[in-house]
């Protein structure tokens, strides 16, 4: 079965990750604000948002085991 | 899962480090253009009392957040029919800040100066590098440049440093939980 994330989420997430990114390397000093990086950051992450969601290559930890079920009484 | 997270998330930062080495210009003022000799210079006091002194062939500049500027500004070759405009530049964008003119300059002047106090708007612009570019042109010629202006403070001294922070962290979260699979339908454990 093909493992699948959250493409949309990845890619609303993304942008405004790129955006968010953006502001801090300019609070930092970082780079200035005629740099092309506070354009580019929003797009490359809103791209990489949605390979994110879809590849998902995060896994997300094994499932709690069902617990057993007692087997039925055998009459002989 | 946290391996590869971890490198999902070196991936990023080394793509992010090797386009800032790439695009790192040095912080300079330069005139691109100067026929007519422009010069310009400023003191600017701050509110707690302590003054800077900006030169337009300075590297770079340092403003408070808060204060008044003492500016004046001359130019050897006296220019008619005369306009000019200061601009931000951010990322491919130019934002006009102020113009002067069209003016015919009947009264032949040659400098202009004043006292402009720092807009307390400049309080909640997030500290950082800007790059101003501005230009005076008449029919004698005109000059043009840029300079680095920084805005001195913290990057969390005001709500937008603050809201900026807050936005990556929880952005990125919600990155890593869209990166994360989720059980398909239908799949038999």
């Amino acid at each position: 079965m093909r493992r699948h994330g959250r493409p949309v989420l990845g890619a609303i997430a993304g942008l405004f990750f790129g955006v968010f990114l953006a502001f801090d390397l300019l609070a930092f000093k970082a780079v200035a604000s005629d740099s092309p990086l506070l354009l580019v950051l929003p797009v490359a992450m809103l791209i990489v948002g949605i390979v994110l969601g879809v590849w998902a290559p995060l896994r997300r930890g094994p499932a709690p085991l069902a617990p057993a079920t007692p087997a039925a009484p055998t009459t002989d | 899962m946290r391996r590869r997270f971890v490198s999902v998330a070196a991936l990023l930062i080394g793509l992010i480090g090797c386009f800032l080495m790439v695009t790192a210009a040095p912080a300079a003022a330069v005139f691109t253009e100067n026929q007519i000799g422009c010069q310009g210079s400023a003191v600017i006091t701050a509110d707690d009392g302590t003054t800077t002194s900006v030169d337009a062939k300075d590297a770079s500049v340092k403003l408070p957040g808060s204060g008044s500027a003492k500016w004046s500004g001359a130019i050897t070759t006296t220019t008619h029919n005369h306009s000019g405009e200061v601009k931000l530049k951010l990322a491919v964008f130019d934002i006009g800040l102020g113009s002067w003119g069209p003016s015919k300059n009947a009264g032949n002047a040659s400098t202009a100066s004043g006292t402009k106090k720092i807009p307390s708007a400049l309080k909640q612009v997030p500290v950082g590098k800007y790059v101003l570019s501005g230009f005076h042109r008449g029919d004698e010629g005109g000059c043009a440049g840029h300079m680095t202006v920084e805005l001195d403070g913290s990057p969390t001294s005001n709500a937008a440093g603050i809201v900026s922070l807050a936005g990556t962290v929880l952005t990125g979260a919600l990155m890593a939980l869209a990166a994360m699979a989720r059980a398909a339908k239908g799949a038999v454990r």
